[in-house]
């Protein structure tokens, strides 16, 4: 475990800093000039809340482990078993990831038709994790259908479709609300311009069907165009989600920031992320005004088939690479640096890779080639 | 408020199960070849009138025996359609059995319905059927695409059931019913048998819309089990998104209720090249069926001999198969293809030069 090494790592951290602070003594040529000042205390580990789940869960998040253990980063995990077929996330759960304000995650199967509610959903919504991040992105090396895909897709994640309000009317008649509130859209809308702002992004597009849902969505567009003014630097605009998918698998470069009600960006996410390289490689996370939930970008009700698992064959960049979004969550700039660069550095030499990228590696092979190229 | 109007609905539409009931030979209209088949043709506004020429110069050089009753969209509501679209028009359709719809620009403005939910449910339209295959010859970035998306047209999302209930909290409703969600897998199965098909996908979200999806779902699988010999699955529609995209040859028929079937099927037209090449038809209570081109009226090249009729000959095609004139379906849908994979005459949307008229010709001279 990371944190019983903590003089060890207090020893090595005084070495990064010290080295990163030397020009041009990393791989990069750009010298570095202004380094990251952390706090006096800012090196002491944090706790983390994990989740490994079902499926391929526990292989992804054990591969986070041994990666988050190599590089010594200032973490340790507080690991709880939280599986699909339960009725409720456990309440201890709940506290540990209040205590910490983060977790990381591997999926939770949510079973079809069953008197179950997704326990993904209802973390989301005990934790009140509003906004759900999936960077969708090519990775060089990778070769896909599609080039210059660089789209960061923000969804609404509490609302809409997901409100999990049914009936059945008569027999053989079922109604399903789709709520949306000013207040919901409004904040969504801001934590994408806020995020465009943040990160330099150019562009925010709203994904909508006010063709048709004319009230719901468009109360999601009046908020989004309200935020919209308040950021003149940023370019606004609206797209039809039909639409929206066609031009996805024509002319993705087209899009940055996208900002959707609930259903849609699943479904928006899920498409970027396939064009991509596959959801097995975008990271992504859940942020609420206080806690963030870290895990595989998109299909987190996706868990694998046993063959996957029993193979021990799962794909651990996506989560790898959300767990280093996680670290520069905590602050950790450079070690997020560190894991990422490793990371991508192994997918553009290409030998270790697993089976959805076209290789042939297990999920630990693809582990270790990470930790052999951390610098 | 919500209530009564589905009540009524629900009334409506078992009447009008009684009057049109629904054994599966009902699905398609079968015709004779001894008489000429009458179809009713809406060049539509834009683009449509060349377009729709373009068709009637390719039927007539394949000699199919058709009689078009022509129909355009009227320029003053009519009161009893509430819409541009006449009374006339609707009972030429109900008649026939068929048409062919090019694009119709709906004009902006109130106290009318659009012309496309005009048609939808004046004649019943409940399953839109669009086969998405790749174009030979035309190069996109997925070579490998077959597949037909079969979208539930009535109900869903799109029930236009809405209501603020409070200040800055909106709710719309989807609704799903047994009837509607029957009817559609019904003819998605027979379409499937029809046309040599191996697999039905039902497309989903039943994890987090239990009961609407999970209705669907059950209907699915009823028709299902009548079908043995077609594979039947079911796929997540954000893991379907994501399998198209990287993998479009693991689906054959997908079948699915409307709002996905909307975004499903503009995707599957993104992979093959674009609303330009997609033929659409629309299956309605009766067997009747209006095949309909999909894209726009594109009024910034009307009238100059610019425009693709790809789509809406392919439609007609599809018009052709429901009657059962394969052989003439198949005489003109290798033409068009052929047309296409030979790259002499492309249109401009296709990276090509030649006109309407130009790709028309090579089209008749391929046939």
């Amino acid at each position: 475990m990371a944190w019983r090494c903590v003089s060890h790592l207090k020893h090595i951290l005084r070495g990064t800093y010290a080295s990163s602070s030397r020009l041009g003594s990393t791989s990069i040529d750009i010298p570095r000039w202004v380094t990251y000042m952390p706090r006096p205390g800012d090196g002491s580990p944090r706790p983390v809340t994990l989740i490994p789940g079902d499926g391929i869960g526990p292989l992804v998040t054990g591969a986070v482990k041994q990666v988050m253990e190599a590089m010594h980063a200032p973490v340790y995990f507080e690991t709880y078993e939280v599986h699909g077929y339960m009725t409720t996330v456990p309440a201890e759960v709940i506290e540990s990831i209040r205590r910490n304000n983060v977790c990381i995650k591997g999926g939770l199967e949510t079973p079809v038709g069953g008197g179950v509610s997704s326990l993904n959903v209802q973390l989301r919504k005990e934790l009140d994790l509003y906004a759900s991040l999936v960077n969708c992105f090519n990775l060089p090396g990778l070769p896909t259908r599609h080039e210059n895909v660089d789209i960061v897709v923000i969804r609404e994640n509490t609302e809409g479709e997901y409100s999990g309000l049914e009936h059945e009317v008569v027999p053989g008649v079922v109604e399903s609300l789709k709520v949306i509130t000013k207040f919901c859209s409004e904040r969504i809308a801001k934590y994408a311009f806020e995020y465009a702002y943040l990160n330099n992004r150019k562009k925010v597009t709203a994904v909508h069907k006010a063709n048709i849902m004319k009230l719901a969505d468009g109360l999601f567009l009046e908020s989004c165009r309200e935020v919209a003014t308040k950021y003149p630097g940023i370019k606004y605009n609206e797209i039809i989600v039909d639409n929206c998918c066609m031009q996805l698998v024509s002319k993705p470069e087209q899009f940055d920031v996208m900002v959707t009600p609930n259903l849609y960006g699943n479904l928006v996410a899920n498409t970027a992320a396939g064009i991509a390289g596959g959801t097995g490689v975008m990271p992504g996370g859940n942020v609420g005004q206080d806690h963030a939930v870290f895990e595989q970008g998109a299909s987190a009700g996706n868990v694998g088939n046993a063959k996957l698992v029993e193979q021990k064959k799962a794909n651990p960049v996506a989560l790898l690479l959300s767990s280093a979004m996680m670290l520069r969550h905590l602050q950790f700039p450079s070690f997020a640096d560190r894991l990422e660069t490793a990371v991508k550095r192994v997918i553009e030499e290409g030998k270790y890779r697993t089976k959805d990228l076209g290789g042939t590696s297990t999920t630990q092979e693809v582990v270790d080639a990470v930790i052999s190229r951390l610098d | 408020m919500a209530l009564k109007s589905l009540f009524r609905r629900n009334i409506l539409d078992r009447i009008s199960t009684r009057a049109f009931p629904l054994p599966s030979s009902s699905l398609s209209t079968a015709a004779s070849s001894a008489h000429p088949i009458r179809a009713t043709l809406f060049p539509g506004d834009g683009i449509g009138p060349e377009i729709a020429e373009s068709v009637k110069q390719v039927f007539n050089a394949a000699e199919v025996p058709i009689e078009w009753e022509e129909h355009y969209v009227g320029d003053k509501v009519d009161p009893r359609t509430e819409s541009f679209l006449t009374w006339e028009s609707l009972e030429s359709v109900r008649r026939n059995g068929v048409g062919l719809k090019g694009p119709m620009a709906t004009p902006i403005g109130k106290g009318h319905r659009s012309l496309n939910l005009t048609l939808r449910k004046e004649l019943g339209l409940y399953a839109n059927v669009r086969p998405c295959y790749s174009l030979p010859g035309y190069k996109t970035r997925y070579d490998d695409v077959d597949l037909v998306t079969i979208r539930e047209n009535t109900e869903g999302e799109y029930s236009g059931l809405e209501h603020q209930v409070v200040r800055g909290v909106v709710e719309s409703l989807k609704i799903i019913t047994r009837q509607a969600s029957l009817r559609v897998a019904e003819y998605a199965f027979h379409y499937a048998k029809a046309n040599g098909r191996k697999r039905v996908s039902a497309i989903h979200k039943a994890n987090i819309m239990r009961k609407t999806d999970g209705l669907f779902l059950k209907c699915c699988r009823e028709v299902a089990e009548k079908y043995p010999d077609i594979t039947y699955e079911e796929v997540i529609i954000d893991n379907c998104c994501m399998l198209l995209v990287k993998n479009p040859s693991l689906f054959d028929v997908l079948v699915m209720p409307n709002l996905y079937g909307d975004i499903i099927s503009d995707l599957c037209a993104g992979l093959i090249g674009g609303l330009g090449l997609t033929p659409s038809c629309n299956i309605g209570e009766g067997g009747i069926a209006l095949a309909e081109a999909v894209h726009g009226s594109a009024p910034d090249i009307a009238g100059k001999n610019l425009a693709n009729p790809t789509a809406l000959l392919l439609s007609s095609v599809m018009m052709l198969r429901h009657l059962q004139h394969n052989d003439k379906a198949d005489q003109i849908h290798n033409a068009i293809l052929s047309t296409i994979a030979e790259g002499k005459y492309r249109t401009g949307d296709l990276g090509g030069k030649s006109s309407t008229s130009e790709f028309t010709k090579a089209v008749c001279d391929h046939l």
